[in-house]
């Protein structure tokens, strides 16, 4: 309870300062509406020139990344600003001042700051997250609708925990900023390639997205089972809880690990 | 002469001074190829295709090529002038006897050797082993050769035309974020500019975009009659002719704007 209040104070703080520029605030946020919606517009003159890919159509294509994005937008608020920062945080020593606070580091970099550049991308996958659920069919029951809310949720936890994996590789070396780009980068990186079937890979990159980088899960693996599609073995659309749990432990363990290497650079 | 090919030697060593992010970019660019064939493969092995203006071999070779010279055209001359202008390091370039613009395009150059070196030329050679089919226009490869120049000429003018808003914006990274996302659209490296709605198509027409991949990809891999190929390249001159004034109006009243606070 303790933490949610504290972390109003701290967002109101954090968007004042933020508001203060408010022309460079309203940029930002228009920049990445551009990005998000050039996306969905390539999306679409795909499939105005195709129907479907390894047979999927267009809405049930449209549904499963919107899904993950729904996931990885929340993360993001989250979890994306301080490990994009950390890197730099330790390179300047800068790192020190969040030891000395009365609430752990960690805690302190996630609660202080709200990365509302991600919100146009929430705001363009609800949008056609709704939309690609009207043109669906999907029989909701019950057990439908908690396998989903579970799989959001692990889905959840699996970007976060790639996002804090990969934040914490900066305790040991300098440049951590090529891995990240190489996982999350808009154009080249690996998170694109689960916004489609991963079916249409070869068999190593679907092992890799689906047990090492498991992006696959947080998107293909509970749409195509929602869809009814033929998924070989029959427990792959299970596993995401699990593999969210177990990630989620590595994560932390890690964190410590390099919490522990840390050693400052300033004075 | 002399000045500028050492700042070409220079933009070759800085891009060599971080193996390990040259290693990283070589196999995001891996990656990259292989997430578009196979995206585009899918595509066409798996339905029936509403749009029969292109085929599957042409498109294919398309993306290959465009994501293999993008390794080339890729231009990082606006993040480089934006720092160089917001942290005020321009004055000491301004001083010096020397052209900045020609001092920009001479690292730039330099940078760009390498890049053939390090990444086009092992791509191509991955491709061949993986496709073992021709890719490649024989008899168009002189203009295509000469469109690729172009196109790399018009990138790095429209990167310097970006990177001198700096005169006038604080914060840059919003504005490069955005027009590099319409970039990625309408330039055709991601989509061939072929499959494009009409409507479009047509807005394309009138943007400088297209001269930068369409074309010479196009040109490149497919067969073109000859007065449709020196349409397209004369087109491309066009763009470069203007853009170079661009930059030249925009370079004069930027320097003059210039306030080096400190300096």
């Amino acid at each position: 309870m303790n933490y949610i209040k504290l972390y109003l104070r701290f967002i109101i703080i954090y968007m004042k300062g933020k508001l203060e520029y408010h022309l460079s605030l309203l940029l930002e946020l228009l920049a990445n509406t551009i990005l998000i919606g050039v996306y969905f517009t390539g999306f679409y003159v795909i499939f105005y020139n195709f129907n479907t890919i390894a047979g999927w159509n267009k809405y049930e294509v449209l549904f499963m990344f919107t899904t993950s994005w729904l996931a990885y937008s929340f993360s993001c608020f989250f979890f994306w600003s301080p490990m994009r920062d950390i890197g730099e945080l330790v390179r300047s020593g800068k790192f020190d001042l969040y030891l000395t606070r009365p609430i752990s580091p960690f805690t302190y970099l996630v609660l202080q700051q709200f990365q509302y550049t991600f919100l146009p991308r929430l705001f363009f996958s609800v949008f056609f997250w709704i939309y690609s659920l009207q043109k669906l069919s999907i029989e909701w029951t019950v057990r439908k609708i908690s396998y989903y809310c579970i799989s959001l949720l692990s889905a959840f936890v699996i970007f976060s925990a790639i996002t804090v994996i990969t934040g914490t590789i900066s305790f040991w070396t300098v440049k951590s900023e090529e891995i990240v780009s190489l996982l999350t980068d808009n154009n080249y990186g690996l998170k694109n390639f689960c916004d489609y079937p991963i079916q249409i890979y070869s068999k190593g990159m679907q092992l890799l997205l689906t047990f090492i980088i498991p992006y696959a899960l947080t998107g293909y693996y509970p749409v195509a089972n929602l869809l009814g599609k033929n998924l070989q073995p029959f427990w792959l659309p299970f596993i995401a809880p699990i593999v969210a749990f177990a990630m989620a432990v590595i994560a932390y363990h890690f964190w410590n690990i390099g919490l522990k290497r840390y050693g400052s650079t300033g004075a | 002469m002399k000045k500028y090919v050492d700042y070409i030697i220079i933009g070759m060593k800085e891009h060599l001074v971080y193996p390990s992010a040259m290693w990283a970019k070589f196999f995001s660019k891996i990656l990259y190829l292989y997430l578009q064939f196979s995206i585009w493969n899918a595509l066409f092995s798996s339905n029936s295709q509403i749009n029969p203006v292109v085929n599957q071999k042409d498109t294919l070779n398309y993306i290959v090529i465009a994501t293999i010279i993008s390794a080339l055209i890729e231009c990082n001359t606006i993040e480089w002038l934006n720092a160089q202008i917001s942290t005020g390091n321009i004055a000491m370039e301004l001083i010096r006897p020397i052209d900045f613009l020609k001092m920009v395009f001479s690292r730039h150059l330099g940078d760009s050797v390498i890049k053939i070196v390090f990444y086009c030329i092992p791509l191509c050679v991955i491709t061949v082993m993986i496709m073992q089919q021709p890719i490649l226009c024989h008899t168009q490869i002189l203009h295509g050769v000469l469109s690729i120049l172009l196109a790399y000429c018009i990138q790095f003018l429209y990167s310097l035309i970006i990177g001198l808003l700096a005169f006038w914006l604080i914060v840059t990274w919003p504005l490069n974020m955005l027009l590099g996302a319409i970039y990625k659209l309408l330039s055709g490296a991601w989509i061939p500019v072929t499959m494009f709605p009409d409507l479009l198509y047509k807005i394309n027409l009138f943007l400088p975009f297209r001269a930068i991949y369409a074309i010479p990809v196009t040109i490149m891999t497919s067969q073109m009659k000859a007065s449709a190929i020196r349409e397209a390249i004369i087109t491309q001159f066009m763009w470069m002719i203007l853009l170079y004034c661009i930059t030249e109006i925009v370079w004069t009243i930027g320097k003059r704007k210039l306030i080096v606070q400190g300096g």
